[in-house]
Protein backbone atom coordinates (compact mmCIF):
# COMPACT_ATOMS: atom_id res chain seq x y z
CA UNK A 1 0.00 0.00 0.00
CA UNK A 2 0.97 3.65 -0.51
CA UNK A 3 0.47 7.09 1.06
CA UNK A 4 -1.62 8.22 -1.30
CA UNK A 5 -1.57 11.60 0.76
CA UNK A 6 1.41 12.45 2.67
CA UNK A 7 2.02 15.45 5.07
CA UNK A 8 5.96 16.06 6.02
CA UNK A 9 7.11 18.03 8.65
CA UNK A 10 3.85 20.26 8.38
CA UNK A 11 4.28 23.80 10.03
CA UNK A 12 1.67 26.28 10.02
CA UNK A 13 2.50 29.51 12.27
CA UNK A 14 0.22 32.73 12.03
CA UNK A 15 2.04 35.52 13.81
CA UNK A 16 3.51 33.70 17.16
CA UNK A 17 0.76 32.01 17.49
CA UNK A 18 1.42 27.54 15.72
CA UNK A 19 -1.53 26.54 14.75
CA UNK A 20 0.02 23.14 12.80
CA UNK A 21 3.10 22.03 14.83
CA UNK A 22 5.63 19.81 12.83
CA UNK A 23 2.66 17.35 11.44
CA UNK A 24 3.94 14.05 9.61
CA UNK A 25 0.75 11.66 8.87
CA UNK A 26 -0.11 9.71 5.68
CA UNK A 27 -3.35 8.52 4.59
CA UNK A 28 -3.07 4.97 2.71
CA UNK A 29 -4.75 4.75 -0.29
CA UNK A 30 -8.37 3.02 0.25
CA UNK A 31 -8.83 3.48 3.33
CA UNK A 32 -11.00 5.56 5.50
CA UNK A 33 -8.67 8.05 7.69
CA UNK A 34 -9.93 10.33 10.46
CA UNK A 35 -8.38 13.12 11.93
CA UNK A 36 -9.68 14.09 15.31
CA UNK A 37 -8.85 16.82 18.03
CA UNK A 38 -11.05 18.99 20.59
CA UNK A 39 -11.48 22.38 19.32
CA UNK A 40 -8.60 24.98 18.24
CA UNK A 41 -6.72 21.85 17.52
CA UNK A 42 -5.45 22.84 14.39
CA UNK A 43 -7.64 20.33 12.37
CA UNK A 44 -9.39 22.68 10.03
CA UNK A 45 -6.30 24.80 9.44
CA UNK A 46 -4.58 21.34 8.41
CA UNK A 47 -7.28 20.57 6.03
CA UNK A 48 -6.82 24.25 4.62
CA UNK A 49 -3.41 23.25 4.30
CA UNK A 50 -3.43 20.35 1.98
CA UNK A 51 -6.15 22.27 0.20
CA UNK A 52 -3.49 24.99 -0.32
CA UNK A 53 -5.80 27.61 0.94
CA UNK A 54 -3.08 28.97 3.31
CA UNK A 55 0.64 28.36 2.42
CA UNK A 56 2.54 26.63 4.99
CA UNK A 57 5.49 27.63 6.89
CA UNK A 58 7.55 24.95 6.94
CA UNK A 59 6.94 20.99 5.69
CA UNK A 60 5.96 19.41 2.64
CA UNK A 61 2.43 18.15 1.16
CA UNK A 62 2.34 15.50 -1.53
CA UNK A 63 -0.55 14.46 -3.28
CA UNK A 64 0.28 10.79 -4.91
CA UNK A 65 3.87 11.33 -4.95
CA UNK A 66 3.41 14.75 -6.89
CA UNK A 67 4.43 17.98 -4.24
CA UNK A 68 1.65 19.71 -3.90
CA UNK A 69 2.84 22.47 -1.47
CA UNK A 70 2.46 25.80 -2.70
CA UNK A 71 -0.11 24.73 -4.95
CA UNK A 72 -2.87 26.56 -5.72
CA UNK A 73 -6.18 25.74 -4.60
CA UNK A 74 -7.82 24.94 -7.92
CA UNK A 75 -4.49 22.96 -9.20
CA UNK A 76 -4.57 20.78 -6.15
CA UNK A 77 -8.57 19.72 -6.50
CA UNK A 78 -7.76 19.15 -10.71
CA UNK A 79 -5.33 16.51 -8.89
CA UNK A 80 -7.97 14.37 -8.12
CA UNK A 81 -8.95 15.86 -4.69
CA UNK A 82 -12.34 16.87 -3.58
CA UNK A 83 -13.74 18.13 -0.44
CA UNK A 84 -16.80 19.74 0.96
CA UNK A 85 -16.84 22.20 3.99
CA UNK A 86 -17.37 22.07 7.54
CA UNK A 87 -20.45 25.55 6.99
CA UNK A 88 -21.88 24.36 4.08
CA UNK A 89 -20.62 26.24 0.88
CA UNK A 90 -23.17 25.24 -2.25
CA UNK A 91 -24.81 28.05 -4.75
CA UNK A 92 -27.83 29.31 -3.59
CA UNK A 93 -29.29 30.84 -6.27
CA UNK A 94 -29.02 27.45 -8.43
CA UNK A 95 -30.63 24.51 -8.16
CA UNK A 96 -29.13 20.92 -6.87
CA UNK A 97 -28.40 19.26 -10.63
CA UNK A 98 -26.70 22.47 -11.53
CA UNK A 99 -24.96 22.85 -8.17
CA UNK A 100 -23.19 19.57 -9.14
CA UNK A 101 -22.84 20.08 -12.89
CA UNK A 102 -20.47 23.56 -11.49
CA UNK A 103 -18.40 20.17 -9.92
CA UNK A 104 -17.65 19.36 -13.45
CA UNK A 105 -16.00 21.98 -14.65
CA UNK A 106 -12.97 20.84 -15.32
CA UNK A 107 -14.40 17.89 -16.58
CA UNK A 108 -16.09 19.62 -19.61
CA UNK A 109 -12.46 20.18 -21.72
CA UNK A 110 -13.89 22.84 -24.35
CA UNK A 111 -12.83 26.83 -23.91
CA UNK A 112 -14.98 29.55 -24.09
CA UNK A 113 -14.03 30.34 -27.79
CA UNK A 114 -14.22 26.68 -28.36
CA UNK A 115 -17.61 26.24 -26.88
CA UNK A 116 -18.93 28.89 -28.73
CA UNK A 117 -17.60 27.78 -32.18
CA UNK A 118 -17.92 24.01 -31.79
CA UNK A 119 -21.29 23.74 -31.06
CA UNK A 120 -21.81 19.85 -31.41
CA UNK A 121 -19.28 18.93 -29.49
CA UNK A 122 -20.40 21.45 -26.37
CA UNK A 123 -23.77 20.29 -26.96
CA UNK A 124 -22.34 16.92 -26.32
CA UNK A 125 -20.27 17.58 -23.43
CA UNK A 126 -22.95 19.76 -21.59
CA UNK A 127 -25.19 16.61 -21.78
CA UNK A 128 -22.38 14.38 -20.59
CA UNK A 129 -22.29 16.87 -17.57
CA UNK A 130 -26.25 16.78 -16.99
CA UNK A 131 -25.95 13.03 -17.29
CA UNK A 132 -23.22 12.73 -14.75
CA UNK A 133 -24.88 14.88 -12.43
CA UNK A 134 -28.22 13.43 -12.63
CA UNK A 135 -26.09 9.97 -11.91
CA UNK A 136 -24.75 11.22 -9.18
CA UNK A 137 -27.79 12.39 -7.51
CA UNK A 138 -29.35 9.48 -8.03
CA UNK A 139 -26.39 7.68 -6.48
CA UNK A 140 -27.17 9.70 -3.19
CA UNK A 141 -30.53 9.33 -3.47
CA UNK A 142 -31.27 12.70 -4.16
CA UNK A 143 -32.63 12.45 -7.20
CA UNK A 144 -35.97 13.79 -6.25
CA UNK A 145 -34.94 17.06 -5.77
CA UNK A 146 -32.95 17.71 -8.44
CA UNK A 147 -34.39 20.88 -9.95
CA UNK A 148 -35.44 22.16 -6.45
CA UNK A 149 -33.61 25.49 -5.69
CA UNK A 150 -30.64 25.15 -2.91
CA UNK A 151 -31.57 27.70 -0.85
CA UNK A 152 -35.05 26.16 -0.29
CA UNK A 153 -33.33 22.32 1.05
CA UNK A 154 -32.92 20.96 4.48
CA UNK A 155 -30.04 21.16 5.76
CA UNK A 156 -29.19 17.41 5.98
CA UNK A 157 -29.94 17.37 2.14
CA UNK A 158 -27.95 20.30 1.40
CA UNK A 159 -24.73 18.46 3.12
CA UNK A 160 -25.55 14.96 0.78
CA UNK A 161 -25.78 17.28 -2.12
CA UNK A 162 -22.35 19.37 -0.96
CA UNK A 163 -20.85 15.24 -1.17
CA UNK A 164 -22.19 14.85 -4.50
CA UNK A 165 -20.92 17.65 -6.09
CA UNK A 166 -17.22 16.73 -4.38
CA UNK A 167 -17.83 13.71 -6.50
CA UNK A 168 -18.57 15.54 -9.75
CA UNK A 169 -14.88 16.21 -9.79
CA UNK A 170 -14.21 12.25 -9.93
CA UNK A 171 -11.38 12.56 -6.89
CA UNK A 172 -9.72 9.57 -5.84
CA UNK A 173 -9.13 11.63 -1.90
CA UNK A 174 -11.99 13.11 -0.58
CA UNK A 175 -11.75 15.04 2.14
CA UNK A 176 -14.50 15.71 4.23
CA UNK A 177 -14.57 18.53 7.04
CA UNK A 178 -16.91 17.69 9.62
CA UNK A 179 -19.24 15.60 7.52
CA UNK A 180 -21.50 14.86 10.24
CA UNK A 181 -22.23 17.92 12.14
CA UNK A 182 -25.50 19.20 12.47
CA UNK A 183 -27.25 16.14 11.16
CA UNK A 184 -30.24 13.91 13.42
CA UNK A 185 -29.05 10.26 14.54
CA UNK A 186 -31.16 8.78 11.37
CA UNK A 187 -29.87 11.54 9.36
CA UNK A 188 -26.35 10.75 10.29
CA UNK A 189 -26.59 6.93 9.83
CA UNK A 190 -27.92 7.19 6.48
CA UNK A 191 -24.87 9.13 5.86
CA UNK A 192 -22.38 6.83 7.16
CA UNK A 193 -23.96 4.65 4.69
CA UNK A 194 -23.50 6.61 2.17
CA UNK A 195 -20.13 7.49 3.15
CA UNK A 196 -19.53 3.81 3.27
CA UNK A 197 -20.66 3.12 0.13
CA UNK A 198 -18.42 5.77 -1.43
CA UNK A 199 -15.62 3.95 0.07
CA UNK A 200 -16.85 0.57 -1.22
CA UNK A 201 -16.52 2.03 -4.63
CA UNK A 202 -12.64 2.58 -4.40
CA UNK A 203 -12.48 6.00 -2.77
CA UNK A 204 -10.09 7.51 -0.38
CA UNK A 205 -11.92 8.92 2.84
CA UNK A 206 -10.00 11.54 5.17
CA UNK A 207 -12.21 12.91 7.76
CA UNK A 208 -12.04 15.39 10.11
CA UNK A 209 -14.79 14.54 12.71
CA UNK A 210 -15.84 15.57 16.01
CA UNK A 211 -18.44 12.91 16.35
CA UNK A 212 -17.10 9.44 17.92
CA UNK A 213 -20.13 7.95 17.02
CA UNK A 214 -19.21 8.33 13.32
CA UNK A 215 -15.06 8.78 13.94
CA UNK A 216 -15.03 5.28 16.21
CA UNK A 217 -17.61 3.29 13.31
CA UNK A 218 -15.96 3.82 10.26
CA UNK A 219 -12.89 4.77 10.47
CA UNK A 220 -10.14 2.51 9.94
CA UNK A 221 -6.98 5.00 11.10
CA UNK A 222 -7.39 7.90 13.47
CA UNK A 223 -4.73 10.57 14.08
CA UNK A 224 -5.42 12.88 16.97
CA UNK A 225 -3.78 16.17 16.91
CA UNK A 226 -3.57 18.66 19.97
CA UNK A 227 -2.50 22.02 19.47
CA UNK A 228 -1.14 21.44 16.28
CA UNK A 229 0.58 18.40 17.11
CA UNK A 230 -0.01 14.49 16.90
CA UNK A 231 -0.41 13.09 20.06
CA UNK A 232 -1.53 9.51 18.72
CA UNK A 233 -1.89 7.59 15.63
CA UNK A 234 -3.63 3.98 15.26
CA UNK A 235 -6.72 2.52 15.00
CA UNK A 236 -10.19 3.24 16.85
CA UNK A 237 -9.44 0.94 19.53
CA UNK A 238 -5.61 1.83 20.22
CA UNK A 239 -6.22 5.33 20.00
CA UNK A 240 -9.61 4.98 22.33
CA UNK A 241 -6.82 3.76 25.03
CA UNK A 242 -4.10 5.99 24.80
CA UNK A 243 -3.69 7.96 27.94
CA UNK A 244 -2.29 11.25 25.98
CA UNK A 245 -6.27 11.12 23.93
CA UNK A 246 -8.09 10.68 27.07
CA UNK A 247 -6.03 13.55 28.91
CA UNK A 248 -6.26 15.80 25.59
CA UNK A 249 -9.97 15.42 25.69
CA UNK A 250 -11.46 14.74 29.14
CA UNK A 251 -8.90 16.89 30.90
CA UNK A 252 -5.72 16.42 33.05
CA UNK A 253 -7.78 15.27 36.07
CA UNK A 254 -9.02 11.99 35.06
CA UNK A 255 -7.09 9.40 35.49
CA UNK A 256 -6.64 6.34 33.19
CA UNK A 257 -7.93 3.27 35.14
CA UNK A 258 -5.61 0.96 34.72
CA UNK B 1 -43.97 18.75 -17.63
CA UNK B 2 -43.07 20.32 -20.82
CA UNK B 3 -40.12 17.94 -22.72
CA UNK B 4 -37.02 19.66 -23.43
CA UNK B 5 -37.67 19.46 -27.48
CA UNK B 6 -40.89 20.74 -26.81
CA UNK B 7 -39.71 23.83 -24.71
CA UNK B 8 -36.92 24.77 -27.14
CA UNK B 9 -39.88 24.91 -29.87
CA UNK B 10 -41.70 27.28 -27.78
CA UNK B 11 -38.58 29.21 -27.10
CA UNK B 12 -37.60 29.46 -30.43
CA UNK B 13 -41.35 30.83 -31.48
CA UNK B 14 -41.47 33.04 -28.55
CA UNK B 15 -37.96 34.60 -30.00
CA UNK B 16 -39.52 34.82 -33.50
CA UNK B 17 -42.73 36.42 -32.23
CA UNK B 18 -40.73 38.97 -30.43
CA UNK B 19 -38.55 39.45 -33.78
CA UNK B 20 -41.63 40.08 -35.59
CA UNK B 21 -43.13 42.55 -33.29
CA UNK B 22 -39.98 44.68 -33.33
CA UNK B 23 -39.90 44.48 -37.06
CA UNK B 24 -43.49 45.52 -37.39
CA UNK B 25 -43.68 48.03 -34.92
CA UNK B 26 -40.32 49.33 -36.32
CA UNK B 27 -41.98 49.56 -39.46
CA UNK B 28 -45.43 51.69 -38.52
CA UNK B 29 -43.80 54.10 -36.34
CA UNK B 30 -42.16 57.71 -36.48
CA UNK B 31 -38.61 58.72 -36.83
CA UNK B 32 -38.50 59.67 -33.14
CA UNK B 33 -39.51 56.09 -31.90
CA UNK B 34 -37.36 54.76 -34.68
CA UNK B 35 -34.58 56.58 -32.93
CA UNK B 36 -35.46 55.13 -29.80
CA UNK B 37 -35.72 51.69 -30.87
CA UNK B 38 -31.90 52.20 -32.24
CA UNK B 39 -30.74 53.08 -29.17
CA UNK B 40 -32.66 49.97 -27.80
CA UNK B 41 -29.65 47.90 -29.78
CA UNK B 42 -27.12 49.06 -28.60
CA UNK B 43 -27.94 49.56 -24.72
CA UNK B 44 -29.38 45.78 -25.23
CA UNK B 45 -25.84 44.56 -26.54
CA UNK B 46 -24.25 47.05 -23.39
CA UNK B 47 -26.34 45.50 -20.85
CA UNK B 48 -26.13 41.67 -21.92
CA UNK B 49 -22.25 42.13 -21.42
CA UNK B 50 -22.70 43.93 -18.40
CA UNK B 51 -24.30 40.93 -17.21
CA UNK B 52 -21.33 38.57 -17.76
CA UNK B 53 -19.00 40.36 -15.01
CA UNK B 54 -21.98 41.94 -12.32
CA UNK B 55 -24.63 39.58 -13.39
CA UNK B 56 -23.36 36.21 -13.17
CA UNK B 57 -19.55 36.51 -11.68
CA UNK B 58 -21.16 39.79 -9.16
CA UNK B 59 -18.56 42.20 -9.79
CA UNK B 60 -20.15 45.29 -9.70
CA UNK B 61 -18.96 47.32 -12.78
CA UNK B 62 -19.08 51.16 -12.98
CA UNK B 63 -16.95 51.36 -15.88
CA UNK B 64 -19.03 50.68 -18.67
CA UNK B 65 -19.34 53.78 -20.24
CA UNK B 66 -15.37 54.12 -20.40
CA UNK B 67 -15.60 50.58 -22.52
CA UNK B 68 -18.01 51.66 -24.50
CA UNK B 69 -16.42 55.11 -25.18
CA UNK B 70 -13.17 52.93 -25.92
CA UNK B 71 -14.70 51.19 -28.76
CA UNK B 72 -17.15 54.23 -30.03
CA UNK B 73 -13.75 56.51 -30.17
CA UNK B 74 -11.27 53.44 -31.74
CA UNK B 75 -14.02 52.67 -34.23
CA UNK B 76 -14.80 56.44 -35.20
CA UNK B 77 -10.54 57.12 -35.35
CA UNK B 78 -9.84 53.80 -37.29
CA UNK B 79 -12.58 54.79 -40.01
CA UNK B 80 -12.67 58.35 -40.77
CA UNK B 81 -8.88 59.27 -39.25
CA UNK B 82 -6.89 55.74 -40.66
CA UNK B 83 -9.68 55.29 -43.45
CA UNK B 84 -10.41 51.69 -42.39
CA UNK B 85 -13.21 49.69 -44.10
CA UNK B 86 -16.01 50.21 -41.26
CA UNK B 87 -15.87 46.04 -41.57
CA UNK B 88 -12.64 45.83 -40.54
CA UNK B 89 -12.87 48.33 -37.84
CA UNK B 90 -15.12 45.92 -36.34
CA UNK B 91 -12.89 43.37 -36.11
CA UNK B 92 -10.52 45.96 -33.71
CA UNK B 93 -13.99 45.67 -31.37
CA UNK B 94 -12.13 41.95 -30.24
CA UNK B 95 -8.48 43.54 -29.68
CA UNK B 96 -10.30 46.93 -27.24
CA UNK B 97 -11.94 44.36 -25.30
CA UNK B 98 -9.42 42.01 -24.98
CA UNK B 99 -7.21 44.79 -23.93
CA UNK B 100 -9.78 46.52 -21.70
CA UNK B 101 -10.60 43.39 -20.19
CA UNK B 102 -6.95 42.43 -19.15
CA UNK B 103 -6.93 45.86 -17.78
CA UNK B 104 -10.02 46.10 -15.76
CA UNK B 105 -9.77 41.95 -15.02
CA UNK B 106 -6.31 41.88 -13.17
CA UNK B 107 -7.76 44.85 -10.14
CA UNK B 108 -10.72 42.97 -10.03
CA UNK B 109 -8.52 39.72 -8.26
CA UNK B 110 -7.20 42.23 -5.64
CA UNK B 111 -10.02 44.34 -4.84
CA UNK B 112 -13.34 43.36 -4.20
CA UNK B 113 -16.41 44.92 -3.45
CA UNK B 114 -16.73 48.32 -3.21
CA UNK B 115 -13.39 49.18 -4.03
CA UNK B 116 -13.55 47.24 -7.54
CA UNK B 117 -16.74 49.69 -8.22
CA UNK B 118 -14.23 53.07 -7.10
CA UNK B 119 -12.09 51.48 -9.57
CA UNK B 120 -14.06 50.91 -12.56
CA UNK B 121 -16.03 54.30 -11.64
CA UNK B 122 -12.20 55.92 -12.41
CA UNK B 123 -11.93 53.60 -15.45
CA UNK B 124 -14.63 55.48 -17.04
CA UNK B 125 -13.99 58.92 -15.89
CA UNK B 126 -9.99 58.16 -17.06
CA UNK B 127 -11.73 57.38 -20.60
CA UNK B 128 -14.01 60.19 -20.94
CA UNK B 129 -11.16 63.37 -19.67
CA UNK B 130 -8.64 61.23 -22.11
CA UNK B 131 -11.19 61.91 -24.94
CA UNK B 132 -11.79 65.42 -23.77
CA UNK B 133 -8.18 66.43 -23.67
CA UNK B 134 -6.41 64.44 -26.54
CA UNK B 135 -7.82 67.01 -29.03
CA UNK B 136 -6.09 65.95 -32.21
CA UNK B 137 -7.12 62.55 -32.22
CA UNK B 138 -10.59 62.76 -30.39
CA UNK B 139 -11.68 66.14 -31.28
CA UNK B 140 -12.31 66.84 -27.52
CA UNK B 141 -14.93 68.85 -26.52
CA UNK B 142 -15.48 69.85 -30.24
CA UNK B 143 -16.61 66.13 -30.72
CA UNK B 144 -15.79 63.74 -33.43
CA UNK B 145 -17.89 63.99 -36.58
CA UNK B 146 -18.04 62.33 -40.34
CA UNK B 147 -18.12 58.32 -38.83
CA UNK B 148 -18.88 56.16 -41.56
CA UNK B 149 -21.46 53.75 -40.63
CA UNK B 150 -21.34 49.96 -42.25
CA UNK B 151 -22.64 49.11 -45.70
CA UNK B 152 -24.48 46.13 -46.38
CA UNK B 153 -25.32 44.33 -49.60
CA UNK B 154 -29.27 45.65 -48.85
CA UNK B 155 -27.92 49.14 -47.79
CA UNK B 156 -25.29 51.40 -49.29
CA UNK B 157 -26.68 54.67 -47.95
CA UNK B 158 -26.23 56.74 -45.11
CA UNK B 159 -29.88 56.85 -44.50
CA UNK B 160 -30.57 56.48 -40.53
CA UNK B 161 -33.85 54.06 -41.01
CA UNK B 162 -32.35 51.68 -42.75
CA UNK B 163 -29.45 51.16 -40.25
CA UNK B 164 -31.68 49.29 -37.43
CA UNK B 165 -32.08 46.20 -39.31
CA UNK B 166 -27.74 45.96 -39.29
CA UNK B 167 -27.86 47.07 -35.58
CA UNK B 168 -30.94 44.70 -34.95
CA UNK B 169 -29.00 41.41 -36.60
CA UNK B 170 -26.14 42.61 -34.28
CA UNK B 171 -28.09 42.51 -31.01
CA UNK B 172 -30.01 39.16 -32.07
CA UNK B 173 -26.22 37.70 -32.65
CA UNK B 174 -25.18 39.07 -29.01
CA UNK B 175 -28.47 37.94 -27.67
CA UNK B 176 -27.92 34.34 -29.28
CA UNK B 177 -24.19 34.00 -27.84
CA UNK B 178 -25.04 35.42 -24.45
CA UNK B 179 -27.45 32.70 -24.05
CA UNK B 180 -25.60 30.03 -25.04
CA UNK B 181 -22.86 31.32 -22.18
CA UNK B 182 -25.20 31.69 -19.89
CA UNK B 183 -26.91 28.35 -20.00
CA UNK B 184 -23.50 26.49 -20.06
CA UNK B 185 -21.10 25.39 -17.88
CA UNK B 186 -19.84 28.85 -18.27
CA UNK B 187 -22.89 30.70 -17.04
CA UNK B 188 -22.83 28.16 -13.72
CA UNK B 189 -19.23 28.81 -13.28
CA UNK B 190 -19.37 32.63 -13.53
CA UNK B 191 -22.58 32.37 -10.77
CA UNK B 192 -20.51 29.61 -8.65
CA UNK B 193 -17.48 32.28 -8.64
CA UNK B 194 -20.34 34.78 -7.09
CA UNK B 195 -22.01 32.60 -5.20
CA UNK B 196 -19.77 30.97 -3.29
CA UNK B 197 -15.74 31.21 -4.82
CA UNK B 198 -14.39 28.73 -2.00
CA UNK B 199 -16.70 25.72 -3.43
CA UNK B 200 -16.02 26.94 -6.84
CA UNK B 201 -11.96 26.59 -5.88
CA UNK B 202 -12.47 23.61 -4.57
CA UNK B 203 -14.07 22.00 -8.06
CA UNK B 204 -10.77 22.98 -9.83
CA UNK B 205 -12.11 26.31 -11.43
CA UNK B 206 -9.67 28.76 -11.72
CA UNK B 207 -11.35 31.68 -10.27
CA UNK B 208 -8.81 34.45 -11.28
CA UNK B 209 -8.80 33.18 -14.99
CA UNK B 210 -12.68 32.97 -15.20
CA UNK B 211 -13.31 37.07 -13.64
CA UNK B 212 -10.90 37.90 -16.47
CA UNK B 213 -12.55 36.34 -18.78
CA UNK B 214 -15.96 37.75 -17.73
CA UNK B 215 -14.26 40.94 -17.69
CA UNK B 216 -13.09 40.63 -21.71
CA UNK B 217 -16.46 39.22 -22.46
CA UNK B 218 -18.24 42.24 -21.06
CA UNK B 219 -15.38 44.45 -22.91
CA UNK B 220 -15.83 42.73 -26.18
CA UNK B 221 -20.07 43.28 -25.95
CA UNK B 222 -18.88 47.02 -25.10
CA UNK B 223 -16.60 48.13 -27.65
CA UNK B 224 -19.27 46.49 -29.96
CA UNK B 225 -22.03 48.53 -28.49
CA UNK B 226 -19.88 51.25 -29.16
CA UNK B 227 -19.14 50.38 -32.44
CA UNK B 228 -22.99 50.51 -32.67
CA UNK B 229 -23.21 53.50 -31.10
CA UNK B 230 -20.66 55.88 -33.43
CA UNK B 231 -21.62 53.87 -36.57
CA UNK B 232 -25.72 54.77 -35.57
CA UNK B 233 -24.49 58.38 -34.35
CA UNK B 234 -21.46 59.35 -36.83
CA UNK B 235 -20.56 61.79 -34.23
CA UNK B 236 -18.82 61.38 -30.31
CA UNK B 237 -18.80 64.28 -27.51
CA UNK B 238 -17.12 63.29 -24.44
CA UNK B 239 -20.12 64.70 -22.65
CA UNK B 240 -22.12 61.52 -23.64
CA UNK B 241 -19.74 59.24 -21.85
CA UNK B 242 -20.59 60.18 -18.26
CA UNK B 243 -20.96 58.22 -15.01
CA UNK B 244 -25.17 58.39 -15.39
CA UNK B 245 -24.77 56.63 -18.47
CA UNK B 246 -23.03 53.49 -16.31
CA UNK B 247 -25.57 53.86 -13.66
CA UNK B 248 -27.98 53.35 -16.35
CA UNK B 249 -26.78 49.85 -17.63
CA UNK B 250 -26.61 48.58 -14.12
CA UNK B 251 -30.06 49.80 -13.42
CA UNK B 252 -31.06 47.79 -16.57
CA UNK B 253 -29.43 44.86 -15.01
CA UNK B 254 -31.60 45.15 -11.83
CA UNK B 255 -34.66 45.66 -13.21
CA UNK B 256 -34.76 43.46 -15.63
CA UNK B 257 -33.56 40.51 -13.14
CA UNK B 258 -29.81 39.96 -12.45
CA UNK B 259 -28.29 37.24 -14.72
CA UNK B 260 -30.63 36.49 -16.99
CA UNK B 261 -30.67 37.01 -20.62
CA UNK B 262 -34.44 37.98 -21.09
CA UNK B 263 -34.21 39.85 -18.34
CA UNK B 264 -31.35 42.23 -19.31
CA UNK B 265 -33.89 42.76 -22.88
CA UNK B 266 -36.37 43.60 -20.63
CA UNK B 267 -34.45 45.41 -18.55
CA UNK B 268 -33.06 47.67 -21.43
CA UNK B 269 -35.62 48.05 -23.05
CA UNK B 270 -37.72 49.79 -19.53
CA UNK B 271 -34.46 52.01 -18.91
CA UNK B 272 -34.18 53.13 -22.61
CA UNK B 273 -38.18 54.06 -23.11
CA UNK B 274 -38.83 54.95 -19.75
CA UNK B 275 -36.60 58.67 -19.68
CA UNK B 276 -38.62 59.25 -22.68
CA UNK B 277 -41.71 59.08 -21.31
CA UNK B 278 -41.15 61.19 -19.00
CA UNK B 279 -39.22 63.66 -20.78
CA UNK B 280 -42.19 65.56 -20.16
CA UNK B 281 -41.43 65.85 -16.70
CA UNK B 282 -38.40 68.29 -17.69
CA UNK B 283 -36.58 69.08 -14.25
CA UNK B 284 -38.35 66.47 -12.60
CA UNK B 285 -37.50 63.81 -14.87
CA UNK B 286 -33.96 62.69 -12.78
CA UNK B 287 -36.38 62.27 -9.48
CA UNK B 288 -39.42 60.49 -11.18
CA UNK B 289 -36.87 57.98 -12.78
CA UNK B 290 -34.65 57.75 -9.66
CA UNK B 291 -38.17 57.09 -7.79
CA UNK B 292 -39.40 54.28 -10.25
CA UNK B 293 -35.92 52.52 -10.02
CA UNK B 294 -35.73 52.72 -5.82
CA UNK B 295 -39.77 51.32 -5.90
CA UNK B 296 -38.67 48.64 -7.86
CA UNK B 297 -35.78 47.62 -6.01
CA UNK B 298 -37.82 46.97 -3.24
CA UNK B 299 -40.53 45.55 -4.42
CA UNK B 300 -39.06 43.24 -7.12
CA UNK B 301 -35.04 43.19 -5.74
CA UNK B 302 -34.84 40.11 -8.50
CA UNK B 303 -36.34 41.82 -11.30
CA UNK B 304 -38.93 41.95 -12.89
CA UNK B 305 -38.12 38.34 -15.51
CA UNK B 306 -38.47 36.06 -12.37
CA UNK B 307 -41.83 37.56 -11.91
CA UNK B 308 -42.70 37.17 -15.61
CA UNK B 309 -41.63 33.59 -15.31
CA UNK B 310 -43.38 32.79 -12.23
CA UNK B 311 -46.69 33.84 -13.89
CA UNK B 312 -46.34 32.05 -16.61
CA UNK B 313 -45.54 28.76 -14.81
CA UNK B 314 -48.74 29.52 -12.55
CA UNK B 315 -50.79 29.56 -15.97
CA UNK B 316 -48.95 26.88 -17.32
CA UNK B 317 -49.93 24.53 -14.02
CA UNK B 318 -53.68 26.08 -14.00
CA UNK B 319 -54.25 25.20 -17.79
CA UNK B 320 -52.75 22.03 -16.95
CA UNK B 321 -55.03 21.27 -13.97
CA UNK B 322 -57.80 22.35 -16.47
CA UNK B 323 -56.97 19.76 -18.74
CA UNK B 324 -56.53 16.82 -16.33
CA UNK B 325 -60.09 17.47 -14.81
CA UNK B 326 -62.03 17.41 -18.11
CA UNK B 327 -59.66 14.38 -18.82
Amino acid sequence: MSAILKLVDVTKQFGGLTAVDDLSMDVETGTIHSLIGPNGSGKTTTTNLIEGVYPVTNGKIYFKNTDITGKETHEIARYGLGRTFQNIKLYNTMTAVENVMVGGHELARLGLLASLVRVRDFNREERMLKEKAEELLAYVGLSGIRDEYVKNLPYGKKKVLELARALMTDPQLLLLDEPAAGLNPSERSAFIDLLNRIHANGKTLFLIEHNMDVVMNISEMITVINFGAKIAEGTAAEVQNNPDVIKAYLGERYKVKK
Amino acid sequence: MLTMKKKTIVQLIAWAVALAAVLIVFKSSNVYIQSIMNMLMYNIVLVLGLNFITGLTGQMNLGTVGMLALGAYTYGILTVTAGWNPWVALFAMFAVGFAVGRLLGYPSLRLKGFYLSLTTIGFGEIIRLLATNIEPLTGGTMGFGNIKRLSTWFYTSQAKSDYFYLLLAFAVAAIVIANRIVNSKWGRAFKAVRDNPEAAEASGINISRLKIQAFTLAAIYAAFGGAMYAGYNTYLNPSGFTLEYSQNYVAMLMIGGIGTVPGCIIGATIVTILPEMLRKFADYYWIMFCTVCIVMAILVPDGLWPLIKKLFARLSNSAQKRKAKVA
